[in-house]
């Protein structure tokens, strides 16, 4: 009998952790002297974790998940500005 | 079999776009518009961008959310489009109203483009010169014969 084959789940860009949130951009839609601006504003309370060609990789130091909403749609603003 | 277009989960809604049709800016530029009604973020898997709309106001319909999300990428789209076709005849309208509105430099862009001409002649008369440099011994060996 043929195994149905399940659909290939999406990778949720954003997750939580104890204390922060660990978030995903994507280096080909969002620009990198638009994030680097952003970071630098927050930078007490946002981090680049690690380096990869695909994704900047930060994490907010916040529980509050509304904060890395409001960061997430600061970032569109930026972008559109 | 291609995978759903839209994403219903517990706290957000997944919609994903084929970017070969969307391009980025279309996509920021409707999340601009979208920003008081969700949170937006952004993502990309191979050829498509992955727009999660997380909603503001608690009992949101968020499949509605997502189709007014596609109108909006709709619309952007054809405004950018029209944009790039009639760039041309935006630039010159502009440029009508500028020289109506400071006719010194109608001057300033006739002496330009004057000077622009007289280049492109003077270029065309060397070309023309360094030819007949060329062509001259062929033409002294058949006077010999």
């Amino acid at each position: 009998m043929s195994e149905k084959k399940k659909p290939a789940q999406s990778r949720l860009p954003l997750k939580k952790e104890k204390n922060s949130f660990i978030l995903d951009l994507n280096k080909g839609l969002y620009r990198k002297n638009v994030v680097d601006k952003a970071l630098a504003e927050d930078k007490d309370w946002i981090k680049e974790i690690s380096k990869s060609d695909e994704y900047f990789h930060l994490r907010l130091k916040t529980s509050k998940i509304e904060d890395v909403f409001d960061w997430m749609n600061y970032l569109i603003y930026l972008h559109k500005v | 079999m291609s995978k759903p277009k839209i994403k219903i989960t517990e706290d957000c809604a997944e919609l994903r776009v084929n970017s070969k049709i969307y391009s980025k800016e279309t996509l920021f530029a409707v999340g601009y518009v979208f920003l008081d009604k969700a949170y937006i973020l952004l993502d990309a898997d191979k050829s498509d961008a992955i727009v999660y709309l997380y909603p503001q106001q608690k009992g949101t319909d968020l499949k509605k959310l997502c189709l007014e999300f596609c109108n909006e990428l709709i619309n952007y789209s054809h405004y950018f489009s029209r944009i790039q076709n009639n760039a041309e005849a935006i630039k010159a309208i502009m440029q009508r109203a500028l020289f109506s509105a400071a006719p010194s430099l109608i001057q300033e862009a006739e002496e330009k483009e004057i000077e622009d001409l007289i280049k492109e002649l003077e270029e065309e008369e060397e070309n023309e010169r360094e030819k007949e440099a060329g062509a001259e011994p062929v033409a002294v060996k058949k006077r010999k014969k």
